[in-house]
């Protein structure tokens, strides 16, 4: 994904020579074209995130559109307060780009995985919070966040081999977009995970179900109305993020629900439980390990739908 | 670019009207920070007054100075100032600040009164905005230059080491960072607290064209402006020497001239003290 960033981002200076690429010390062996084509609009911060969401601010102040790059533990967690105070609060046009999401990092350690960024970042102000699964959907949701004029924020993982979109034109954004269709049960995904949760779904449907799963690229905006209609012809509900269980596309489903007509519906949340995940290993063994293997997850629906809760 | 006063003698004047303006809208708002507001009129005044090219009628002119409080709890003397400059009316000043739903609160916010180019309070943040703002101009080859205050305890914060040490290697000699160094910060003095030790040497020692003033005496701060930007290719850093309190004996160098909120009876005391004090 990061490299379709790094490819739309160069067509998108072709146009605007007040696009400017800040990294803090990242982006080896994929940076390159655009630093070479637009030395004057990139900019190596060296290792100071916090400087470099200053220096982005600084630049947006006057007119300029910024990406700001790091891996997202780095880029938003250590400048939470800098992103708030300065991009959210003034609604500057800054563009947070992370690297990572998830286990993406798996065998790095708890320093670069990332399973909480959606639920922080959802709750700033002015904040466009995008979390892309595929190929085609990193192109949807940077072309989003590129023509949006304000705060944004892109978690960027590796997208799956083999693309599950055929296209993604007529897409608004804070929709969902269906990426296999069915009725009665309703896979909402989002990011990393959903290419799994397409497999799970078909798993599903050898068991007799017909399951339709819906991704979300856009976890804020997100569609009310949308979630509502998706509620209106399912018999049940699963969220299934490679996140926290605690604020993020279950929660932000889970709000819509609630206060809705549909807070009855059969719902759960499928994400990763609150805590310290400590163990190392491939993004594959962490998902496994914990309940977001496609077994696990196909086990937990059934047993949740066969006995209402 | 409007008209600047270079009579030393007008600026101090124009320094007194402005204490005196703090003094009585800390006291009918019950504001603190008193003392952090005084000790930098002196600088604000020059850099409103004298320095800055400022544009009233046309406050986003893109060739304006840029100035950034980021010691944002002196937001008062900001706002004294921009009122003084003519960037609004001082009737908004005195129903606004610190009200409820007033538009000016104890930090200065962006966009809601002309000439507060950027919103501070938390610190350690301004350095790098305005570091920003100077790599911008120097991009664009606009002449306007980026103006930081930063308090000495603020200079604990990490940040403004990652930007200090940015400004000096992307060479932006359009930017002035002004240290408003009167000694005392949060609990105590710097040297108890966190010892700054030789602040130029450090500032030095990251690149930047160092010096040291006095910074509640005008005649010194505007001299020293005119030598602006020092050397090419390198950021200016003015450490000025202050009085916390400056200006008001029973609050000057005093902790408590941070928090302390005025009693009718202490704004009676403070204002007699102003009148009999001449300020140099």
């Amino acid at each position: 994904m990061r490299n379709i960033f790094i490819k739309k981002l160069i067509s998108e200076a072709e146009k605007n020579k007040n696009l400017y690429l800040l990294t803090g010390d990242l982006g080896y062996n994929a940076f390159e074209p655009f630093q070479d084509k637009f030395p004057e609009q990139f900019i190596n911060i060296g290792v100071a995130e916090n400087n470099m969401v200053g220096i982005g601010s600084g630049l947006a102040l006057c007119g300029k559109k910024v990406c700001i790059y790091s891996i997202i533990p780095f880029l938003i967690f250590r400048s939470l307060e800098q992103i708030r105070n300065n991009i959210c609060h003034n609604n500057l046009d800054v563009k947070l780009v992370g690297v990572g999401g998830g286990f993406s990092y798996g065998n790095q350690g708890i320093s670069h995985n990332t399973t909480e960024d959606l639920a922080i970042m959802r709750s700033l102000p002015n904040m466009l919070v995008l979390s892309p699964g595929s190929r085609v959907e990193s192109e949807v949701a940077i072309d989003a966040m590129l023509e949006h004029d304000g705060p944004a924020f892109i978690r960027l993982g590796q997208a799956p081999k083999k693309e599950y979109l055929n296209s993604g034109s007529n897409y608004r954004l804070g929709d969902g977009l269906v990426v296999k269709e069915g009725v009665g049960v309703s896979l909402l995904s989002t990011g990393n995970i959903t290419s799994d949760v397409i497999k799970l779904a078909e798993k599903l449907d050898l068991e007799g179900f017909q399951t339709q799963v819906i991704s979300f690229l856009s976890i804020k905006p997100i569609n009310h109305q949308y979630i509502k209609n998706v509620a209106r012809s399912s018999r049940a509900i699963f969220t299934i993020e490679e996140h926290s269980i605690i604020g993020g596309l279950g929660s932000a489903v889970s709000e819509i629900l609630m206060e809705s007509e549909y807070s009855n519906i059969l719902f759960k949340r499928i994400a990763l439980d609150d805590k310290c995940h400590k163990t190392i290993g491939s993004q594959e063994y962490l998902k496994n390990i914990n309940g977001l293997g496609i077994d696990d997850m196909a086990e937990n629906i059934i047993n949740c739908y066969n006995n209402g809760n | 670019m409007l008209n600047k006063i270079t009579d030393p003698i007008k600026l101090e004047a124009i320094a007194y009207d402005l204490r005196k303006m703090i003094i009585n809208v800390s006291y009918q708002a019950k504001a603190h920070h008193i003392g952090s507001a005084l000790s930098c009129i002196d600088i604000l005044t020059a850099l409103y007054f004298h320095t800055m090219n400022l544009n009233t009628k046309n406050p986003f002119h893109p060739d304006r100075d840029w100035f950034m409080l980021s010691k944002g709890h002196a937001a008062l003397a900001q706002y004294v100032a921009l009122v003084k400059r003519g960037f609004f009316n001082e009737s908004i000043l005195k129903s606004e600040f610190l009200t409820d739903g007033g538009i000016l609160g104890g930090h200065p916010d962006t966009s809601i009164v002309h000439g507060i180019e950027m919103s501070s309070g938390s610190l350690g943040h301004g350095l790098s905005i305005g570091a920003g703002v100077a790599l911008a101009a120097k991009k664009d080859n606009r002449d306007s230059r980026s103006f930081i205050l930063l308090g000495d305890g603020e200079c604990n914060e990490g940040m403004v080491w990652e930007a200090a040490m940015f400004a000096s290697h992307h060479k932006l000699d359009n930017l002035i960072a002004i240290v408003d160094y009167n000694n005392l910060q949060g609990l105590g003095t710097t040297s108890e607290i966190l010892n700054l030790n030789s602040l130029s040497e450090k500032f030095c020692s990251f690149g930047w064209n160092v010096s040291e003033i006095n910074g509640n005496n005008i005649k010194e701060i505007i001299k020293e402006m005119n030598l602006l930007p020092y050397k090419k290719d390198m950021p200016n850093m003015i450490i000025a020497n202050t009085v916390k309190g400056k200006g008001i004996p029973s609050l000057e160098n005093k902790l408590h001239s941070h928090y302390e909120v005025l009693t009718k009876e202490r704004y009676g005391q403070i204002i007699k003290e102003l009148e009999k004090v001449e300020i140099v």
